[in-house]
């Protein structure tokens, strides 16, 4: 009998205050009447097992009582819809803003950059998690307050705000040939396949790479590497949406991360004179290093929307 | 094959969840007490848990369709079920709802059987 208290007590922690006496004795009644039904069947008296196995099969403590309360569903069917376009919305808008937040730290924050890269990926999941959880919040006070009952009986299909049509977009193949052919052209300079002169001949001054480039040869040739099969995938296997999402985002992320390290090492190119004078020389230097601080920024971020944009597309593609 | 298999028994008990509403109000046109009444059902070919019967009892004496009272019986203190004059009522115009589904349904069937 002792199973039966302790299964019974279960009961009674999750059950809604009030009746709570009057739902045990019924049932204790039940579970001993289908004890003594078992006996009378088997002859005998069942031991501690088979009396574990009978209230088993009578339902987990939890379930039990559950069955008792008035709300059984944080979020019930009716208003699910309302809360899971809701969510989808908070959570895209977020991410947007977490993308913006985390392309700037990662490549703006002067501590070390794996710590930048753990310190805003935790923020940017708090940030989500905290949306989700309060826009569910938010949800289970409406199921709760029986708000949705009141805007169904009250709403109007005027007052339906006009959306625009959603058309599948026609599928560009110009624009994957041409990333792939620029990928290739610019993949073979990058291994010194042939050269570009990009000063003229009579300049006072020559530009030379930073040596910051140096350690950046490898990965700049992956991410070159990873463009152009991002964009063969794009063209040659469409339906393989999941790889064409990760070479995205494997390339939006070593975009922002190469663009951190190149703004982290304060130079891109420096100025080496021909027959300016140093004044001359310092201005011109002084130009580079402003619009590196002004353009690294701003690619890392252009990048990381376009990466948006790009697994919006892929996403609505599978919609369609 | 085993997705059409879930998916039938999903719509099964889905079917049958909102029938055994009205299966418990006829069958409580009799006085009975929870674990006669489960019986009864499953004799019926209406199985019932147990964990959704007791509740359903509690819920369908709230909402007035049902009294209850506690009584001894074969020594043993238990509660009885039995329908109200609102649940009779109710139940009425539920009887008449099935039929009228289950005639709408049946007449669907032969219009697509021509």
């Amino acid at each position: 009998m002792d199973l039966i208290e302790r299964y019974l007590g279960a009961v009674r922690w999750n059950l809604p205050a009030g009746k709570t006496d009057d739902i045990l004795a019924e049932l204790r009644e039940v579970i001993e009447s289908r004890i003594e039904d078992r006996e009378e069947a088997l002859g005998r008296s069942l031991d501690q097992r088979e009396i574990s196995v009978l209230l088993k099969e009578f339902g987990h403590p939890i379930t039990v009582a559950g069955g008792y309360h008035d709300q059984r569903a944080l979020i019930g069917a009716q208003l699910f819809p309302f809360y899971w376009l809701a969510l989808r919305i908070v959570l895209a808008i977020v991410l947007v803003i977490e993308a913006f937040r985390f392309g700037g730290r990662v490549i703006a924050s002067a501590a070390p950059l794996a710590q930048t890269i753990s310190q805003a990926s935790s923020g940017a999941a708090t940030s989500l998690l905290l949306s989700a959880a309060l826009v569910t919040l938010a949800f289970a006070v409406m199921e709760r307050t029986g708000w949705l009952s009141d805007y169904l009986r009250t709403w109007k299909p005027e007052s339906l705000p006009s959306l625009p049509r959603i058309e599948a977009r026609p599928r560009k193949i110009g624009e994957p040939i041409a990333g792939v052919i620029l990928g290739i052209a610019f993949l073979g300079w990058w291994m010194g396949a042939f050269h570009i002169n990009w000063m003229p001949r009579e300049s006072d001054v020559l530009i030379q790479a930073a040596p910051i480039w140096t350690a950046l040869y490898w990965p700049v040739a992956a991410l070159i590497a990873a463009g152009i099969a991002r964009d063969a995938a794009s063209l040659l296997v469409p339906a393989w949406k999941p790889l064409r999402a990760l070479l995205c985002v494997a390339c939006a992320a070593g975009t922002a991360a190469i663009c951190a390290i190149l703004y982290r090492s304060g130079q891109l190119a420096t100025v080496i004179p021909v027959n300016a004078d140093a004044e001359q020389l310092a201005h011109i230097q002084e130009g580079l290093d402003i619009a590196m601080q002004i353009g690294i920024p701003a690619i890392g971020a252009i990048t990381i929307l376009q990466c948006g944009v790009e697994l919006w597309q892929i996403y609505r593609e599978r919609r369609n | 094959m085993p997705v059409e298999g879930d998916l039938f028994e999903k719509m099964r008990v889905e079917l049958r969840r909102g029938s055994l509403v009205l299966a418990v109000l006829v069958a409580l046109r009799e006085e009975r007490y929870g674990y006669t009444l489960r019986q009864s059902l499953e004799a019926a070919g209406l199985p019932i848990e147990e964990s959704a019967l007791y509740p359903l009892l509690r819920r369908l004496e709230t909402q007035g369709l049902l009294t209850s009272e506690w009584r001894e019986d074969a020594k043993r203190n238990k509660r009885f079920y039995r329908l109200s004059a609102d649940g009779e009522s109710v139940l009425a115009q539920l009887l008449g709802e099935w039929n009228a589904i289950s005639e709408s349904i049946l007449r669907l069937d032969t219009k697509g059987d021509e």
